[in-house]
């Protein structure tokens, strides 16, 4: 029998962080759900999370949060929905304001949804990646993201052979 | 009274067959040595910046996140696939260029504006169905 839903559970972070959240926003998550649906009977102890800190869940679990309710996508569709997803960067108004945060907590937010399994977070996270570094130079992705040339010598011979065959065109 | 060198080096044209010999053993084991500590060097140099490069925010993304960040980089607004920026991409750091050339899937859409990337798109996709 489904569990109703304002069941609470509670989770605990890697910084010993601990949230107790409505068991619906929670299953945004996958990896949660999957947890959740394992588990047969009604248990207290927190449920460890040792790959995300509090200031990353808390953000994850606004998005959440948000985004309860909607349908999440089923193995069936999620192929399809994949195929759609890539051939667009648009990001919704909420989500764009949400993701508006420093590099590294973007970065972490990343992260997160890739190991909690929330694939529409992960889009949202890379889609704003993608757009970041869109239309730039190399040398300009290095300044954003404070990368610096570590090419070999080799390498930068084939880059320069590549970059005349790219302005053949 | 003449400098003893002078004596065992004859003047003329065996002097000026020796200004454009190669260096002695002596010379050549020092100056391999040298350029040997020059090569390590540089590759500690190298193996430093990956590490400063490792050591950033974007630095901890794994590479199937790169990638997909890659494919979703190169679409236009009307979903079209942009080359060009692709290649900008594995240009950023040895890292990137390595997810890049690694992913077959990202080259799989043949850019036939030029036959020296349509090749090189080929080899790349690795058999990807294109």
């Amino acid at each position: 029998m489904a569990a109703p839903a304002t069941q609470q559970i509670k989770i605990r972070c890697n910084d010993e962080k601990e949230f107790t959240v409505d068991r619906d926003v929670l299953e945004r998550s996958v990896l949660i759900k999957n947890m959740l649906e394992d588990v047969t009977e009604q248990q207290d102890a927190p449920i460890p999370l040792p790959n995300v800190s509090g200031p990353v869940m808390a953000k994850v679990l606004e998005y959440c949060t948000h985004h309860r309710g909607e349908p999440l996508p089923s193995a069936d569709t999620e192929q399809s929905q994949d195929e759609t997803r890539k051939r667009t960067t648009d990001i919704s108004e909420w989500d764009q304001k949400f993701i508006t945060v420093d590099q590294e907590m973007l970065f972490e937010i990343i992260l997160a949804a890739n190991y909690l399994d929330i694939k529409s977070l992960l889009d949202v996270g890379c889609k704003t990646v993608a757009n970041m570094i869109k239309g730039k130079t190399p040398e300009e992705i290095r300044k954003l993201f404070n990368i610096v040339n570590d090419f070999t010598p080799e390498e930068e011979a084939q880059i320069k052979k590549e970059n005349e065959w790219a302005e053949d065109r | 009274m003449a400098p003893k060198a002078s004596k065992k080096a004859p003047a003329g044209p065996s002097l000026q067959k020796d200004v454009g010999s190669q260096p002695t053993d002596k010379f050549s084991r020092t100056r391999e040595g040298i350029q040997a500590r020059i090569h390590g060097l540089e590759e500690q140099i190298l193996e430093l910046r990956r590490s400063l490069n490792a050591a950033t925010p974007v630095g901890v993304l794994p590479p199937e996140i790169l990638t997909q960040i890659f494919e979703l980089g190169q679409l236009s607004r009307t979903g079209s696939v942009k080359r060009h920026r692709l290649l900008k991409f594995s240009w950023v750091s040895h890292h990137w260029r390595r997810v890049a050339l690694e992913s077959p899937s990202l080259w799989a859409t043949i850019d036939n504006s030029n036959d020296k990337w349509a090749l090189q798109c080929l080899q790349r996709s690795q058999g990807t169905p294109l």
